[in-house]
C-alpha cells in the first residue's frame, strides 16, 4: 500500500486524482470525527471536511513531505476555525468553558478503574457531547492529539502557546472527560 | 497514565464511531481536484512559456549589446576623415572643412592618399600619423 506522503505527491506532482481520492476515503472518518469535536453539528463539520479538501488541494503544491496526518488536522482545523469565526461562535483559547479544572479536581476517590471505562455505556453522542462542553483550548489539543496524531510540540506551535499550556490543556481536558464521562456508567 | 491513555483511546473511538467510512461529497472533492489540477498544468506550461520567451530576449540583448558596442568602439571612416580634415584645416589655417579639401589640389596628391589611407584607420593611428 503506497505512504499518504506518495500519494499526495502523485497528486501535487502528477495530478493524480485517483491519488488524492484514495487519501480522502483513507483519512476520511478521524478527520470528519475531529471536525464534528470541534464544530457544533454534523452539517458544518461535513462543509468544513469539504473545505479541508479543498484546501489541501489548492496547497499540495507547497507540501513538502513529512507526516500526512498531523499535516492535514493543522488544515482542517483552520478550516473548523474559519467556519466557526463566520458563524461568530469562535471563543478565544485562553476561555476557560464549563467548570473548569476545579471541577475535574472535584473527582470522587472511588473513580472507576481502567476496566470499568473501558466498558462505559456512553454512547457517540454522550462522547462528542462531552467533548464539545470542554473549554476551546483544552478541545483543541485533545483532538489535536487524539485524532490529528499532532506531538504536543507541534500542537503548541499551531496554537502559538507555550508548550507547557498545551500540556496543562490536555491534562485539564483528560481530567474534565474522566469527570462528565465517569457519570454516564 | 495507562488510565489516562484508556481513557483517551475510548473517547477516540467513541468520537469515531457512527462516522461514515465513504467520504462525504468525495466526486464533488474530486472534481474540485482535476479542476485544480488542470489549472495548475496551465499554469506551468504558461511558466514555462514566459521563461523562455524571457531566455530568448535576454539573449538577443546581450547580442544586440555586444553589435552596439562593437559599432561604438570602432572607429568609424567617415569620422576618422573628418577628424583628418578638420587638423588640416587648423593647420592649413583654413576656416571651413570645404576650404581645406579644396586646398588639397592636385599637386597635392600624396596628402588625398593619405585621407584615403586614414580612412579605415583608428582614430588614435590619424592623430599619430600627423604628429
Amino acid at each position: 500500500m503506497e505512504e499518504d506522503s506518495e500519494l499526495l505527491f502523485a497528486y501535487s506532482r502528477r495530478g493524480d486524482v485517483e491519488s488524492l481520492s484514495a487519501l480522502v476515503r483513507r483519512h476520511a472518518v478521524w478527520m470528519q470525527a475531529f471536525l464534528r469535536g470541534l464544530l457544533p453539528t454534523a452539517a458544518d463539520a461535513e462543509d468544513a471536511f469539504q473545505e479541508t479538501w479543498a484546501r489541501v488541494v489548492k496547497s499540495a503544491g507547497r507540501y513538502r513531505g513529512g507526516k500526512v496526518r498531523p499535516y492535514l488536522a493543522v488544515i482542517a482545523r483552520s478550516a473548523a476555525i474559519d467556519r466557526l469565526r463566520q458563524m461568530g461562535r469562535l471563543v478565544s483559547l485562553d476561555v476557560e468553558g464549563g467548570e473548569g479544572a476545579s471541577a475535574a479536581e472535584r473527582l470522587p476517590d472511588g473513580a472507576p478503574s481502567p476496566r470499568e471505562r473501558f466498558e462505559s455505556k456512553a454512547t457517540a453522542e454522550d462522547v462528542r457531547e462531552a467533548v464539545r462542553s470542554l473549554p476551546e483550548g483544552p478541545r483543541q489539543v485533545l483532538l489535536m492529539r487524539i485524532e490529528g496524531e499532532l506531538s504536543f510540540k507541534e500542537i503548541a506551535s499551531e496554537l502559538d502557546v507555550p508548550l507547557g499550556t498545551a500540556l496543562t490543556w490536555m491534562r485539564t481536558a483528560t481530567l474534565k472527560l474522566k469527570e462528565m464521562l465517569g457519570g454516564e456508567r | 497514565m495507562n488510565e489516562d491513555r484508556e481513557l483517551l483511546a475510548f473517547v477516540k473511538g467513541r468520537l469515531e464511531e457512527g462516522v461514515a467510512s465513504s467520504p462525504p461529497r468525495l466526486a464533488e472533492i474530486g472534481r474540485a481536484a482535476a479542476a485544480e489540477s488542470f489549472a495548475r498544468v496551465a499554469e506551468g506550461r504558461m511558466r514555462r512559456r514566459r521563461t523562455a520567451a524571457l531566455l530568448v530576449a535576454a539573449s538577443l540583448a546581450i547580442v544586440l549589446s555586444f553589435a552596439v558596442l562593437h559599432i561604438d568602439f570602432s572607429p568609424r571612416p567617415r569620422d576618422t576623415v573628418a577628424c583628418v580634415i578638420d587638423l588640416l584645416r587648423t593647420a592649413d589655417g583654413a576656416e571651413t572643412s570645404q576650404e581645406a579639401l579644396a586646398d588639397i589640389g592636385p599637386g597635392e596628391a600624396s596628402v588625398a592618399e593619405m585621407l584615403l589611407a586614414w580612412q579605415d584607420a583608428p582614430y588614435e593611428s590619424a592623430i599619430a600619423d600627423l604628429q
